[in-house]
This record gives structure tokens, C-alpha cells and sequence, in this order.
């Protein structure tokens, strides 16, 4: 989400201190209007300046579609990881909708888990890894979760602009709930933040 | 090079199957049950010749039981009934009666079974023989029986004065047994009599006969409570053979990298640190054989003290001691294989330890940092394992305890299905047998009346009702057999493995674990473990069979590989204000429904939602 940023008292104190300049050493009206005329374009220039740079700070949190019989259309949170342990096991790819270092606070909760055989996030493109969904829509409703025999597909169809993101399309899994009920996930599309595993 | 690491559950199977029981090594046909409710509570034979005497006495109730049912089916017509018969089986019940004494000195439960038993059928008999004796027959053969009495008082005198003599030179044995022999003959004769009647016969008799009872009683307490103490310290004398073996093994596992484990058998260090517990518990179960022999004797006074927790002391000592070891001889390249073989075993043996035991860990924790600080590359490994892993471990868990909780919402829990009360009306007691005013709960922490019935009334009231009990623990890892831990009167068993391959495979491969790589935290060690072993959190069971044992005599003969049944470090705790020979434990056989891991369920039936 974009943020427009525009402050007006910002851009009003370089017109004063040079209106106070120009009082202090009495300049004639042409000059005061070319004065003012090229403090606003600096302002403008400025101001633009700032906008642009708060749109690059602001971090992209990602994004998840989802079809499935669950009452989850949208996430504004995916945040991806590749770990390699490095003893010779497969890399695991853990997929979440919420900051894993603080559990139970964001809601709906999915985690994808899956091995891959890219050794770095950015070299998933291409390939379709099988995972493991378990699903909470919300703090007091039934975990969900794919059984031992079933598994969900999502293939990395590419990557982002700036190469921090992937894009990724889900494929059909059916989920079991804690109480039997079961969830279907027909499909699904993902922009996926590469998160660096902390040492 | 790939890491040197076996699933545990493959090594322990070469050390434990040494040590495991199938059954929990109970004799057959011992202890009653629901199904076969006649059967002998089962003796311990701390003192020789106490099983024989079990035995024989069971079935001497048995055929007197018999003939007491026949005849009471006869009793309105008195006439028909066999005076021979009556009086052989008054002298019969007398001295089984004095035998069932004599085995509640020799410390046998079943001692005072055998009595709560015998009494009622004494009670018939001597009705059989008054009935008898109002008929026009039996009323001369009374007189016929009087006469011969009065005719050999001469001959009494004689033989009293002779086991006067006998124990006047201290011959307690022989005047024992030829004045059984002679009262039996005597009770035979006068149980067709009143006590007024029998008195000036029987005064002389039974006042020698006390005497010598009650200087036998002392003797043999004296003497059961010493072999009882010898008994107590032999057990106890495993406590220095562990001392040995828990300083041996870490030190061979420093020098050489393995040791020996039991007879012509070497293993590495893992097994080594497997060894060690399955040493700790056969050790742990001799102490608690030896504190419930004090149980049945209190008057012995054993030489040595075994203390189970300076047990636990030496043996997390020793545990440590083996990874210490094995921190020194394994070569870095092999060291990852031992550090995720180490979490498993130390997960295994803190699941035997109790209820979310973190002791082993703690008392192995030092020791693992300086293993895991052989291998450079391993903490950063460790990291990577805990960050690909932890988050599947906490949602796996969650789920299994809502699923839990789901499937068991209508089931009650262990020790509340044995405290409801049960009507006793369901125990096949004989028509003559009175019955008990109100309702007993199904299972009561004491005897109360003969073991027959009390099974009986319980298997009734609890056969078939399906509950839920926490604490699933398996013999050995080859063990048929899981056992749920004694508590409050109760422990139970279930039949092993359950069918969780599907379940346990898909744990595997979340954790990322296979043959050649071990967990690499504990919690998933203990995951792993777990699921292989066939450990679980709580199963809910149909309760299929119900057996009633004694307390004591359970832990008496309770073996060395069944040492699960009870928590590690720990003793037994039984009621103090009760004498420990009557206090009941009772065994829950289950027909598993569904089982709780804690990272998943596994169910037996598809009727299970």
C-alpha cells in the first residue's frame, strides 16, 4: 500500500527564511516573484523526493488469494523462508501468514512447509514444491491441517522486480479440521516475501 | 561423510531384549479376574513352601465349595444328607482354616482371601451338621459319636501329656502336626455338637493347642522376618552391581568408543547411555521388590537402606557421564550422529521418568554442549534444524490436543470410572453368602470381602465402558505390551504397536528425519522417539478385561523389564493406615480406540469421531 506523504508547514519554512532573507537585504518585486517561483519548484522537487523515498522504505508484506470452502479470500501477509541445514538433508521452504516469531497474533494463520531442491529462495523459480498446510482463520476456530496422505502444490512461477519477492500459484489440497470437518483449497495465488533465516 | 546415526529404536532392541517380559511376567492362571473369577490371588513365596500352600488351599476351597453349593441346593430335606461327608469336610475346613493363618504369617495376601473365603462355607457346614442332627438318624449317630469320646478320654489324656512333653523340649513341629492331625479327626467328630456339648472334649485339646500355636506364631515370625530381611538386601545388593556398571561403561566409552552391554553384546555410545537406563530401571525395580517385602513383613530389619532417589542421583550422573565420554573418543565427523542419538535416548528415558520430566535433560545438558562443541559446523546446524522445525512442531501439537479433546469430550477419565459406584448385586455370590447393604465403587483400594466377588461386581460395572487414561508407556521397544503407570490404585495395559505407520512417516519427513539423520532438538527427538517407540500422551480404550491383584504381591514379583510401570526414581506410594496386605491394586486391560501422540493421533476404528 502507498502512502502519500505531502506536509505543507515542511515545505512552507524555506519560503519564510527566504522572504525574511530577501526583507533583510530589500529585494525589488521581479526579484521576490523569481525567488518564490523557484522555492516552490524546489519544494515540489522535494516533497516528490520524500514521497518516493518512504515508498521504497515501506516494506512489501506480500499477498495470498485464496479459493477454498474456508471464509479466507485474502491475506496481506506471506513471508517465505529457505533453510538449508546443511548435513545433507533437503532444504525445508516454510511459508507463513504471520511473523513466526510471534505466534497467535496474526490472523488467518496458514503455514506451507515443504522441501525444495533450490539451495537460495531466489533459485525456487521454476520449481513445484509439495507441502504441508495447517490452517487457523481465527484465534477460536479449529485448526486445520493436511493429512499424512495428502499435500498441497505451489509452484514459484517467478520473481519479483526487485528480486525480494516471489510469486508463486497453489494447487488443490484437502485440509482435515481438529473436529473432522473438511476444507478444501481449490487454488491460490501468492507474492511471497523472501524473509533471510536468522543465524 | 554421512553422519553415524540408527533410529535408536533399532539399538535398544539388542540391549532391552534382554530384560523385557512379554506379559508382565505374572504366572499363569494366577490372579482373578473378570472372566475367571475363581482364580488364586497369586502368591509372592518370600517364604519357601508359601506358593505350594496357595495353591493347595484354593483348591481345597474349591471341592469344599462344591460340596457345600450341592448340599444347600438339599438343605429342606436333611434326612438325605452324607454325615460322612459333613464331618470329613468340617475336619478339612479347620486346617485349611489354620493354614490360611499360618500363610497371613508367612506374609501372603492370599492368606487372608483364603479365609474371607473359608468362613462362610465353615458357617454351612455346621449348619449342615445341626440340620442333621435333628433327624431321627443323626441324633443317634450323635450319641453313638458321644459315647466314643467319653470311652477314649484315657487315650486323650495321654496324648495331651505327650505334647506337653513335645513342648517342653521345644519340638514345635512335631507336636504341630500330630495335634492337626488329631484335632482334625476331633473336629470331624464334633461338629454334630453345640459348644456346650463339646466343651468338657475339646476344653483339654484346644487350650494345648493354643499354647503351641501361639509359641509357633512367635518362632515363625521371628524366622520369616529374618529371611524376609535377607530377602530385602539381596534385592537391595543390586544397587552396588549398578554402581559398578555406572562407572565402567563411560569410562570404556572414553578409551575405546564402546562397551560392553550385558553378556558377549558392545555397543557405542548411544546404546551405552540406553543401557544405563535399562539398568537404572532393572535396579529401580529391585528396590521396589525389596520395599514392598517390607510391606509384607515389618518386623524384619534389613541391613541396608535402598534409597531409589540416590538411585536416580548415580544414575543421572552416569548418564552424563557416557556423553561426557563419548564427547572425548568420537571423532568430529561422527559427533552430529551421536548428538541426535543422544536427544532421542534422553527424550525415551525422560517419558520413563514421569509426567513432563525435564531431570534427564537437565542433569545431560552440560555434558551435550561440550559433544556438540566437537563439530564446528554443528550449532549453526542445530539453529537451521530448530527454525525449519519448530513451528510444525507447535502446530502439530496444537492439533493433536484439539483433536483430543474433540474425540474425548464424552468419555470420562481413568480414575473417575473407578471411583462410581457399582451395584453389587452384579457379584455371583452363593444363595447363603450374605450381600452388602449398599453400592461399592468398582474399584475399592482395599479388601473387603473375597477377591471372587469384589472382581466380579467390578468386571460387571466396568466391562465394555470406554475411557480415557494418560501415560502410555511400552515395555521395550519390541514389547507387545504398553503399560499405563500405577496410580491410586490402579495401573493398565494395552496391546502394541498401533497401526500409526501413515501418521509416523509424515512426522518423519516434516521433521526431516530419516535413516541416516537424527532429530536435532529435543522436542523433536522426542517427537520421533516417541512415534517409533509407541510412546503416547493418552489413549482412550475399551476397558476389556479387569483383573484384581494385591499391591504387595505385584510389586514383590514385579520384573526387571517391567520397570515402566512405575515412574523412575519414584517408590510406591500405598496407604498408611492400612495394613499393606489388604490393600488391592487392579489391572485395566484396554482395547485401544485412539491414541494421542503428542504430535498427532492415531485411530483403531473409523467409528471413532
Amino acid at each position: 500500500m502507498k502512502e502519500m506523504v505531502y506536509s505543507r508547514s515542511w515545505a512552507a519554512i524555506p519560503l519564510a527564511t527566504i522572504c525574511l532573507v530577501v526583507l533583510f537585504f530589500g529585494c525589488s518585486k521581479a526579484e521576490l516573484k523569481q525567488a518564490l517561483d523557484e522555492a516552490k519548484a524546489k519544494t515540489q522537487t522535494l516533497t516528490e523526493t520524500t514521497i518516493q523515498t518512504i515508498e521504497e522504505k515501506l516494506p512489501e508484506r506480500g499477498h495470498l488469494t485464496l479459493d477454498s470452502t474456508a471464509s479466507i479470500d485474502e491475506i496481506g501477509l506471506v513471508n517465505l523462508e529457505l533453510i538449508s541445514i546443511g548435513d545433507g538433508r533437503p532444504n525445508v521452504v516454510q511459508i507463513a501468514t504471520y511473523n513466526m516469531g510471534r505466534p497467535g497474533q496474526d490472523f488467518p494463520a496458514i503455514l506451507f512447509h515443504g522441501t525444495a531442491k533450490a539451495g537460495t529462495a531466489g533459485s525456487l523459480v521454476g520449481e513445484t514444491i509439495q507441502c504441508d498446510v495447517y490452517l487457523q482463520a481465527r484465534p477460536d476456530t479449529p485448526i486445520a491441517m493436511t493429512g499424512p496422505s495428502s499435500s498441497l502444490s505451489i509452484t514459484f512461477d517467478s520473481l519479483g522486480e526487485d528480486g525480494t519477492t516471489l510469486h508463486a500459484t497453489l494447487g488443490k489440497a484437502d485440509l482435515l479440521t481438529s473436529e473432522d470437518q473438511t476444507i478444501t483449497i481449490r487454488g491460490g495465488q501468492m507474492i511471497a516475501v523472501i524473509k533471510e533465516a536468522s543465524p | 561423510m554421512i553422519p553415524e546415526y540408527r533410529s535408536i529404536s533399532n539399538s535398544v532392541v539388542r540391549i532391552a531384549g534382554t530384560l523385557a517380559c512379554t506379559i508382565l511376567c505374572l504366572p499363569l492362571g494366577a490372579n482373578p479376574s473378570g472372566k475367571d473369577p475363581s482364580r488364586p490371588l497369586a502368591a509372592h513365596g518370600t517364604i519357601e513352601g508359601a506358593e505350594e500352600l496357595v495353591t493347595q488351599l484354593y483348591g481345597v476351597f474349591d471341592e469344599e465349595s462344591k460340596f457345600v453349593d450341592e448340599t444347600y441346593a438339599r438343605k429342606d430335606k436333611p434326612t438325605g444328607f452324607s454325615d460322612r461327608k459333613i464331618a470329613t469336610s468340617a475336619g478339612r475346613l479347620w486346617k485349611a482354616r489354620r493354614d490360611a493363618e499360618r500363610l497371613q504369617i508367612m506374609g501372603e495376601p492370599a492368606g487372608y482371601d483364603l479365609l474371607s473365603k473359608l468362613q462362610p462355607l465353615m458357617s454351612q457346614v455346621n449348619q449342615f451338621a445341626q440340620a442333621y442332627r435333628g433327624t431321627p438318624e443323626g441324633n443317634q449317630l450323635a450319641q453313638r459319636i458321644m459315647a466314643k469320646l467319653h470311652r477314649e478320654k484315657p487315650q486323650m489324656q495321654r496324648f495331651l501329656e505327650q505334647a506337653e512333653a513335645a513342648l517342653q523340649q521345644g519340638k514345635l513341629e512335631i507336636f504341630e502336626r500330630e495335634m492337626e492331625k488329631r484335632g482334625q479327626e476331633l473336629n470331624e467328630q464334633l461338629v454334630f455338637f453345640n459348644s456346650s456339648e463339646s466343651k468338657p472334649i475339646s476344653e483339654a485339646f484346644n487350650a494345648m493347642l493354643s499354647r503351641g500355636d501361639s509359641e509357633l506364631a512367635t518362632k515363625r515370625k521371628r524366622d520369616y522376618a529374618q529371611q524376609a530381611a535377607v530377602a530385602i538386601d539381596q534385592q537391595r545388593s543390586a544397587f552396588g552391581r549398578f554402581v559398578e556398571q555406572a562407572k565402567r561403561v563411560p569410562r570404556e566409552i572414553a578409551e575405546e568408543a564402546t562397551a560392553q552391554l550385558g553378556e558377549g553384546t558392545h555397543g557405542g555410545p548411544v546404546e551405552a547411555f540406553l543401557y544405563i537406563g535399562a539398568q537404572w530401571g532393572a535396579t529401580s525395580t529391585a528396590l521396589l521388590r525389596a520395599n514392598a517385602i517390607q510391606w509384607a513383613f515389618p518386623l524384619a530389619k534389613p541391613s541396608t537402606s535402598g534409597d531409589l532417589s540416590a538411585l536416580e542421583q548415580l544414575a543421572l550422573r552416569s548418564l552424563a557421564s557416557v556423553i561426557e565420554a563419548a564427547s572425548r573418543s568420537t571423532a568430529p565427523s561422527d559427533v552430529a550422529g551421536v548428538y541426535g542419538g543422544m536427544l532421542e535416548a534422553i527424550s525415551v528415558l525422560e517419558r520413563r521418568n514421569g509426567i513432563m520430566s525435564t531431570d534427564v535433560n537437565r542433569a545431560c545438558a552440560a555434558a551435550m554442549a561440550t559433544l556438540a562443541a566437537k563439530d564446528p559446523a554443528l550449532p549453526q546446524r542445530v539453529a537451521a534444524y530448530e527454525r525449519a522445525t519448530s513451528e510444525v512442531l507447535r502446530w502439530r501439537q496444537s492439533y493433536a490436543f484439539e483433536q483430543a479433546t474433540h474425540l474425548g469430550r464424552n468419555s470420562p477419565r481413568g480414575s473417575a470410572v473407578l471411583m462410581v459406584n457399582c451395584d453389587p448385586q452384579f457379584s455371583v455370590r452363593p444363595p447363603y453368602a450374605s450381600r452388602p447393604a449398599r453400592d461399592r465403587v468398582a474399584a475399592s483400594s482395599v479388601f473387603t470381602e473375597p477377591a471372587q466377588w469384589m472382581v466380579q461386581a467390578s468386571a460387571a460395572c466396568l466391562v465394555g465402558k470406554p475411557v480415557i487414561v494418560d501415560r502410555v508407556v511400552r515395555l521395550s521397544p519390541s514389547s507387545r505390551v504398553a503399560v499405563i503407570p500405577y496410580r491410586e490404585s490402579y495401573y493398565a495395559n494395552l496391546p502394541v504397536p498401533l497401526p500409526s505407520d501413515a501418521e509416523v512417516a509424515d512426522l518423519r519427513a516434516a521433521l526431516v528425519v530419516d535413516e541416516d539423520h537424527a532429530p536435532l532438538t529435543l522436542a523433536a527427538a522426542d517427537a520421533v522417539s516417541s512415534a517409533m517407540m509407541q510412546d503416547y500422551e493418552s489413549v482412550m480404550g475399551r476397558i476389556e478385561t479387569v483383573f484384581l491383584e494385591s499391591i504387595v504381591t505385584r510389586m514383590i514379583v514385579l520384573p526387571d523389564g517391567a520397570y515402566p510401570l512405575v515412574n523412575l526414581g519414584n517408590s510406591v506410594a500405598i496407604n498408611e493406615t492400612t495394613p499393606a496386605v489388604l490393600q488391592t491394586c487392579w489391572r485395566l486391560e484396554l482395547q485401544p480406540l485412539w491414541a494421542r501422540n503428542r504430535y498427532f493421533i492415531v485411530r483403531l476404528t473409523s467409528e471413532v469421531k
